[in-house]
């Protein structure tokens, strides 16, 4: 009997022994981290190809004859590393569009501009090369590539900027670039709203994140609070459910702070 | 004098140690960098694409790296962490704003490369939590690399919705 009893505690406990250490923990965050994580701001290019992704009728052609309206565009001669990071932030935004756009013609004007403005920021000569080959790719017309060399050549101005320990440029560039991909967005949607793209915006956490960013800064700006208010101003209106679209009249209103603020910023002195 | 021989022998051994440990620090951070650029070299050849957003750090056994990031609806996202030679098991994991795990990457058989493919269904918050599991020593260097979808050939079409085959990355970690 007692035999029997051991027999069958064996069959019931034996799966559980063999399969406890095949047993996977699964992973958890560490909570304390998540609260103090930074906020990595999204670049311009991802919104846009997001957007290509769910709406294929988005005329990139008329937002770059949009980009293409503003007399400032060309401009690099900012007095202060502060304007020339936003500017440098908007710029790159605008030559991602010109990729979406197939606009080689803008896309090396852009490239140009991107260099004066990272030389005026003391981003180094080799590294500025890279903004050559944009120059050469849009010339040969490599459009896949170039949306990721755009990208490359963001990422290392903004890892020059960090190891030179400029932390508000790369800050004000990130900024930028992110208000010109809502702006320039909005813009687009203004003209053919698309209800699945416009949930694209949705991003109230980061709007808050950002405003928290640009109150750390060392540099003391009146643009620079101008810019902090304005995306306060944004952050209610793309406050909506997850999955949820972003309205039609909150996206009129989008653009018109956002067409505010960049072109505040391509006017500075 | 004596006392001051010994002091300078004293000094010059923690300057010795100092400096390799830092070699060594950075011999590491290099084995990740190395192994990376590895996968980088094969996704360009094989995609024609550059990491969209990279990363590095070093990690004490059992703590995290965590970003905060915006993530789109419908764009597929691929993650790839690499490791130096004395990680033995590194993992990554994608939560959600609520913090509730989303999605656990896979980490290869030496646990050198972790990846994980994901695309949100929503645009979002996310974090992603690079984990340091086990190592030889009291941690290692990792090295992350963000990739967004490869576009298709000719670049006429939309991206592709597939992500790397992840298993021929995996296979770099030897």
């Amino acid at each position: 009997m007692r035999k029997t009893h051991f027999f069958l505690k064996l069959l019931v406990l034996a799966p559980l022994v063999l399969a406890a250490p095949l047993a996977h923990a699964q992973m958890k965050l560490d909570e304390s981290l998540a609260k103090t994580a930074s906020v990595v701001v999204p670049k311009p290019s991802e919104l846009f190809s997001a957007m290509t992704q769910l709406d294929s009728t988005v005329d990139w052609n008329k937002v770059m004859a949009f980009v293409n309206t503003g007399k400032d565009k060309g401009r690099f001669d900012y007095v202060s590393a502060e304007y020339r990071a936003l500017n440098l932030g908007v710029r790159l935004a605008n030559g991602a569009v010109a990729v979406q756009s197939r606009d080689k013609k803008t896309l090396t004007e852009i490239s140009r501009t991107v260099k004066s403005l990272a030389d005026s920021l003391g981003i180094r000569a080799e590294l500025l090369a890279q903004a050559d080959v944009v120059e050469q790719l849009a010339r040969a017309e490599k459009w896949p590539e170039l949306l990721s060399q755009l990208d490359k050549l963001q990422e290392d101005i903004l890892t020059a900027l960090k190891e030179r320990k400029e932390t508000d440029s790369v800050t004000l560039v990130r900024v930028a670039g992110w208000l010109q991909g809502l702006h320039l967005v909005t813009y687009g949607l203004k003209e053919n709203y698309h209800e699945k793209s416009s949930g694209l915006l949705r991003q109230p956490q980061l709007a808050e994140d950002i405003a928290k960013e640009l109150s750390k800064l060392k540099a003391k700006d009146p643009l620079i609070d101008e810019i902090k208010a304005k995306v306060l101003e944004i952050k209610p209106l793309i406050d909506v459910a997850k999955g949820a679209p972003v309205p039609k009249e909150s996206i009129d209103k989008l653009f018109t702070i956002s067409d505010e603020t960049v072109s505040k910023i391509e006017k500075a002195k | 004098m004596r006392i001051l021989t010994r002091y300078w022998i004293l000094t010059l051994a923690i300057v010795a140690m100092m400096a390799t440990s830092s070699m060594s620090a950075h011999a590491s951070a290099q084995e990740a960098l190395d192994l990376a650029i590895e996968i980088g070299k094969e996704i360009y050849k094989k995609y024609g694409i550059k990491p969209f957003s990279e990363d590095s750090g070093f990690l004490d056994t059992g703590k995290q790296k965590v970003y905060k990031l915006t993530l789109y609806e419908g764009l597929p996202y691929t993650f790839i962490v690499t490791g130096s030679k004395e990680v033995e098991k590194l993992e990554v994991g994608l939560f959600d704003e609520a913090e509730k795990l989303v999605l656990e990457g896979t980490t290869s058989e030496n646990g050198r490369v972790a990846t994980l493919p994901f695309k949100p269904t929503a645009t979002a918050i996310y974090y992603l939590a690079v984990q340091m599991s086990k190592s030889t020593g009291t941690g290692g260097n990792f090295y992350v690399l963000q990739y967004n979808p490869p576009p298709s050939k000719d670049g006429t079409e939309k991206s592709s919705t597939m992500n790397f085959e992840v298993k021929p990355l995996l296979a770099y970690a030897r």
